[in-house]
């Protein structure tokens, strides 16, 4: 136990610190900082997501070209000064639909990430902090979803639930909770024992305080790395079922959607499978190794 | 032993009626309900009739306690589309999709599991940055996107593979023939699982490599090829077998997008053409069926498992 860190004498010595001298302190997210400038891959990663995320938020609004326009004479056209990634089947604009596409996409992770984040932290902590019946409960249903192939189960709901932006984030969300919450209910049960939680429950905390002021702050590196990862996924998991057009359907684009006619038209005009592909095996990418460089940079007990 | 098995039935039984439970519960309590599909062209008396040929004017919990029954003798009543039973269909395409899933974990194992060893033998070498940075492509491309790369190589510029179906229409089978139809489609589904094998093998090679036996066999004078094949790799290997469990699920999961592509006549085809159609118990008999593979394959590995590894105990 003498390793575990402990709160309040990190803040005497960084306080220490702080009348000795300029040093500045060497927090846990200074450390990791330094430790991610050091790892090319993720900090290209860093950069790309960035842009990507960027062109997002503020492409729609530079761009005047309509991505709902369509225009039967310039149907599948290549690279012209009005459309510089050409047009797809009905005529639209590819460059604006990739735009909105981004936002869409990017969307759906972001906010599928956040379900499936809480809900793996929510069950973890409980299960973890909690103990017995609780535990073995929240774990067998983990298991069990564990053991589901995720794809089948978004199927089943789409088909009862229909397609759409909002269903297709929930359940996307609600089928990618799971390895959060192992990874959180692993460091609910180590941190659970310590001694900083022991002198918390002296002084009378409750059970709710304990997991969310004291032990929760220990877990938000694994949560951040696992946070990472899971857009990544939830990018993926939204373009394949767009493809299949049960996920986002047109006229509103999605980078998977966009690839829905790319099969048919891969005769006649290739460019419209590739954009859309490459954007999300970029940015999917990008996120798995800037995931992979946070963890290193956080949890260096963790890297393989 | 006896004990452990019946455990895992046991539990294996739980989790089949949480989901099958689960299954029931959606299509039941969907908006619109699995009447749904009878708005079309049809007049309130039609419409009356067929609610009470299928079953759905009696209480939900009466429809449940009746599907349960029929779903433990495998029946899981008729299809709303051409009326087929449900069973039949499924028994027609689950072959297929096992053979695809096969192929697939093969070829994952094959290439994974070399491919792990170099990255783990030649730790940070140019091979194994070149391995990594493959096996996180692998992780990230989207599979469909990658299925249309790879019909754009081999079948509309090269002209080498077929991109559709089980075999050429018009032709006797042969196994020739189906090996052909199955390079690509395998090849798609096996990027669900090959990075992960060969991170695992990675990994797993990496910690036998550092243990004390491994330091003893080198001292001893043992070439390193040895050292290698004799003690760390076939070590190594016994937590492998762990991973399959979790890539399983993963394999039958890849299956939708991979057969849909590629027009292979199985259970993924068919799952994405009952969704569209609402077709909700062959819905309700796929995912069930899908979760009863899934859980027998997983109970399998765990017992090859403690068949590979003498120190495991079922206690």
């Amino acid at each position: 136990m003498a390793s575990t860190p402990r709160p309040a004498e990190a803040r005497v010595a960084a306080a220490a610190v702080a009348l000795v001298g300029p040093e500045p302190a060497r927090t846990l997210w200074r450390i990791a900082a330094r430790r991610l400038r050091r790892n090319p891959p993720a900090m290209i990663a860093l950069a790309f997501l960035v842009a990507v995320h960027l062109a997002a938020a503020i492409g729609p609004a530079l761009l005047p070209t309509d991505p709902f326009l369509t225009n039967p004479l310039l149907s599948l056209r290549g690279s012209s000064a009005e459309h510089p990634l050409g047009t797809d089947e009905v005529g639209r604009d590819v460059l604006a639909r990739l735009i909105l596409g981004a936002r869409v996409s990017l969307a759906v992770g972001f906010v599928a990430m956040v379900i499936s984040v809480s809900l793996g932290v929510a069950v973890g902590a409980i299960a973890g902090y909690a103990g017995r019946w609780e535990d073995v409960v929240l774990m067998r249903l983990t298991d069990a979803m564990m053991a589901l192939p995720t794809l089948f189960v978004i199927l089943a709901a789409l088909a009862v639930f229909g397609g759409g932006p909002v269903t297709a984030t929930v359940v996307i969300g609600l089928t990618a909770w799971m390895p959060v919450a192992r990874v959180v209910r692993g460091e609910f049960l180590r941190w659970r024992v310590t001694e900083f939680v022991d002198a918390a429950r002296a002084i009378g905390a409750r059970d709710g305080r304990i997991m969310v002021r004291h032990i929760l702050p220990q877990v938000v590196p694994s949560i951040i790395v696992a946070a990472t990862l899971n857009v990544a996924f939830a990018i993926l998991t939204e373009s394949a079922i767009s493809y299949l057009g049960l996920g986002i359907r047109p006229p509103l684009p999605s980078w998977g959607n966009m690839l829905q006619n790319a099969q048919i038209y891969i005769w006649s005009a290739p460019n419209l499978a590739v954009y859309p592909g490459v954007l999300i095996l970029c940015t999917v990418l990008a996120y798995n190794f800037l995931g992979d460089g946070l963890r290193d940079a956080l949890d260096p007990r963790l890297k393989l | 032993m006896g004990r452990y098995l019946l455990e895992r039935a046991v539990q294996a039984c739980v989790v089949l009626l949480v989901v099958s439970t689960l299954t029931f519960l959606m299509v039941s309590l969907a908006p619109g309900g699995p009447e749904i599909m009878m708005t079309m062209e049809s007049t309130p008396e039609q419409r009356e009739a067929l609610t009470r040929q299928l079953g759905l004017d009696q209480p939900l919990v009466v429809r449940y306690v009746k599907w349960v029954a029929s779903a433990l003798r495998a029946d899981f009543g008729r299809s709303f589309g051409d009326r087929r039973k449900v069973n039949e269909v499924i028994r027609e395409r689950l072959p297929n999709t096992l053979l695809l899933g096969g192929a697939a974990l093969a070829v994952s194992i094959l290439v994974g599991i070399p491919a792990g060893i170099i990255s783990a033998v030649r730790r940070y070498s140019a091979s194994d940055h070149v391995v990594t940075f493959f096996s996180f492509i692998g992780v990230s491309i989207p599979a469909f996107w990658f299925a249309i790369l790879l019909i754009l190589v081999f079948t509309v510029h090269f002209k080498l593979l077929p991109a559709s179906g089980m075999a050429t229409p018009g032709v006797p089978f042969s196994l020739g023939n189906r090996l052909l139809h199955l390079i690509l489609p395998a090849t798609v589904l096996a990027t669900a699982t090959l990075p992960n094998l060969v991170r695992f093998m990675r990994s797993a090679l990496i910690e036998e490599i550092g243990q004390d036996y491994v330091r003893t066999a080198r001292a001893k004078g043992l070439p390193n090829r040895l050292v290698l094949s004799r003690h760390a790799i076939r070590n190594a290997l016994i937590p492998v077998v762990t991973v399959l469990g979790v890539l399983i699920p993963r394999l039958v999961g890849g299956a939708v997008i991979t057969e849909t592509i590629f027009g292979w006549p199985g259970m993924g085809q068919l799952a994405v053409a009952s969704t569209i159609g609402r077709d909700f118990p062959m819905v309700m008999g796929i995912t069930v069926v899908v979760a009863v593979v899934v859980i027998v394959s997983n109970l399998l590995v765990d017992l090859a498992y403690g068949w590979l590894d003498p120190r495991i105990t079922y206690g």
